[in-house]
């Protein structure tokens, strides 16, 4: 694809330009938390505890009277270094699995593909709940426990790929030429790959970001008193009826950034791969 | 005869993934930092208590001793004994078991009455007002936490309008009791796989109305009610039962939030609880019954879908 086509796409495709700009102010507001932030998320104002949205407090506080938009700015670093981590490490080794097993065949195909089995017939929230149980409550083991799922879904997909160009002529023609396994996986496999796992792996952020905020709702995510997304709802669930705006503010800020992945999913979709276009 | 075989190597390849699964379980609650009987006692336990409960828990054993007698327990239908409730696992899993399939059914049964009309409205009146009203829908639909949908919907139609109730359940479900408190928890569970339903009900309408056949349908002059119902809506639905079949498992595994939310004691809540608790017989056997529960939904999916479509080739 040419440059200007790119940029085209950029500019007529509406869906795909909303995406990013989400994504964009989600990354400045991650990045700038301190400087944006008009409180510290952490200090507590017993005064002026769960009050609602004010000049002061534009989303209100907490209660313990905490600034509930300094710390929504804040949990953006959270959510999104948990959801680009944990579908970064399920991209890396599960398409590295998978690019092994569909290019070797035989017993390591199997074996790899048996195992990545066993991962998928556990459903998805209850595996990651049962890692976060026996590694503790941390970031890292969110990420783990998140990546964990993505594994089997990236080693299927990069094996599929795999599987359908392993017989292509070229591969045949590069191997009677003497190129070693690794580079043939790494000039020919690997660009074939390519638009499925890009695909996939924008539309997998989302929902890492959504399962994230489960673990952390059900009390099995980051520690308190972390500025966390679903943390903050969980917390919040107790003061529903007399403070709905504790719920619904983080509760939003998830929707649109998962909203801002799925968008962008899409629309790649569309673009790279038009056979998958719903 | 293929297909006879077919089903008989996939059924023989449950045992196998069971006891992959079991070896998964055991590994990761062996992981677990600290000592299990500490962990499990009472905080400032005296340490003979501690002694006494991890005999009684034959912590002591190696540890592939203690792997051997789990795996092979389970095999005799022996899931041990929880520490909390004091009651054999497989005693407590069945009843939770039954709620927990019982609310992702009514919750299914909701997602496919309205998703597929939904579905085919979109596909029919396609880049129209609706489309594009149902097109939008689906994105948030699968954007939002489902903690939120179910909040708000505790907040809404339990706490200001009090409708329904919003915690525990109130009995069988052909009782009126029953069928209030199951409607919100379903309600809300149904919400997470409707969207897919709908976008993938939406998708193959389209890819079945530009066929050849419904061309001629249409040309032979039938009315385009029967073309959409019974020449096109008949062929689109394959891949859409597939997805309902995926779905119900996907439902099922994920039904922990909305259990805890609205307080429904069914086996995501019993994990929940089980590992708040570290309960790790109950851990190990909800686990275990939620992932034979997964992988037996799988695998009626992919038959159902074998005998739909004649195409697909067993491998």
């Amino acid at each position: 694809m040419q440059k200007r086509e790119i940029l085209d796409f950029f500019t007529k495709n509406r869906s795909m330009s909303v995406g990013i700009s989400i994504l964009l102010i989600y990354l400045i507001a991650a990045i700038f938390a301190p400087l944006l932030s008009p409180h510290d998320p952490y200090e507590q104002n017993l005064d002026v505890r769960l009050s609602g949205p004010s000049r002061e407090y534009p989303f209100g506080t907490d209660q313990f009277g905490r600034c509930v938009f300094s710390r929504i700015l804040y949990g953006a670093r959270i959510s999104i270094t948990i959801g680009i981590a944990a579908v970064l490490f399920g991209l890396i080794i599960g398409s590295g699995l998978g690019i092994i097993a569909g290019y070797r065949g035989g017993l390591t195909d199997l074996v790899l593909m048996r195992l990545m089995d066993v991962l998928m017939s556990i459903p998805a929230l209850i595996l990651a709940l049962a890692v976060v149980a026996a590694l503790g409550r941390s970031i890292p083991n969110m990420i783990l426990a998140i990546g964990i799922n993505a594994l089997p879904l990236f080693a299927r997909l990069s094996r599929s790929s795999v599987l359908s160009i392993r017989t292509m002529e070229y591969i045949e023609a590069s191997e009677a030429i003497g190129t070693n396994s690794f580079n043939i996986i790494r000039y020919h496999v690997f660009k074939n790959c390519f638009s499925p796992l890009l695909i996939f792996s924008t539309l997998h952020t989302a929902s890492a970001i959504l399962m994230a905020a489960a673990l952390s709702f059900l009390g099995l995510g980051v520690p308190p008193p972390t500025a966390e997304w679903g943390l903050m709802t969980a917390e919040a669930r107790v003061y529903l009826r007399q403070a709905p705006y504790l719920v619904i503010f983080p509760s939003m800020v998830i929707l649109v950034l998962v909203l801002g992945f799925n968008l962008i999913g899409d629309r790649l979709r569309d673009m790279l791969d038009p056979k998958l276009r719903f | 005869m293929r297909m006879k075989k077919y089903i008989l190597k996939r059924l023989l390849w449950i045992v196998p993934l069971i006891f992959l699964v079991q070896t998964l379980l055991f590994l990761l609650l062996t992981v677990i930092p600290g000592d299990i009987a500490v962990l499990i006692a009472t905080p400032n336990a005296p340490p003979e208590t501690i002694e006494a409960l991890r005999e009684e828990l034959g912590l002591e054993r190696p540890l592939i001793v203690q792997y051997i007698d789990y795996v092979t327990s389970v095999f005799r239908g022996d899931l041990g004994k929880s520490f909390i409730f004091r009651l054999p696992v497989s005693e407590i899993l069945v009843g939770r078991l039954i709620n927990s399939l019982e609310l992702v059914t009514v919750g299914m049964m909701i997602a496919v009455v309205a998703g597929i009309p939904l579905g085919v409205i979109a596909a029919i009146k396609r880049d129209s007002l609706y489309d594009r009203f149902i097109c939008t829908g689906v994105l948030f639909g699968i954007s939002v936490p489902l903690f939120f949908i179910e909040l708000m919907t505790i907040l809404i139609f339990g706490l200001y309008l009090g409708w329904f109730p919003v915690s525990q359940r109130g009995g069988p479900i052909w009782t009126v009791e029953g069928l209030r408190h199951i409607i919100l928890p379903a309600l809300c569970l149904a919400s997470i796989c409707l969207a897919m339903i709908v976008r993938l009900t939406r998708s193959s309408m389209l890819d079945v109305l530009s066929e050849d056949y419904i061309l001629t349908a249409r040309s032979k002059g039938l009315k385009e009610r029967v073309v959409i119902v019974t020449h096109a809506l008949k062929n689109a639905l394959i891949p859409v039962v597939t997805v309902i079949g995926l779905q119900y498992g996907f439902l099922f595994g994920n039904t922990v939030v909305t259990e805890v939310i609205f307080d429904w004691p069914g086996i995501g809540r019993l994990t929940y609880e089980s590992i708040i608790m570290r309960d790790f017989p109950l851990i190990r056997g909800a686990v275990l019954c939620i992932a034979l529960v997964f992988i037996v939904i799988n695998l009626l999916v992919d038959l159902i879908y074998l005998r739909l479509d004649p195409r697909i080739e067993y491998d």
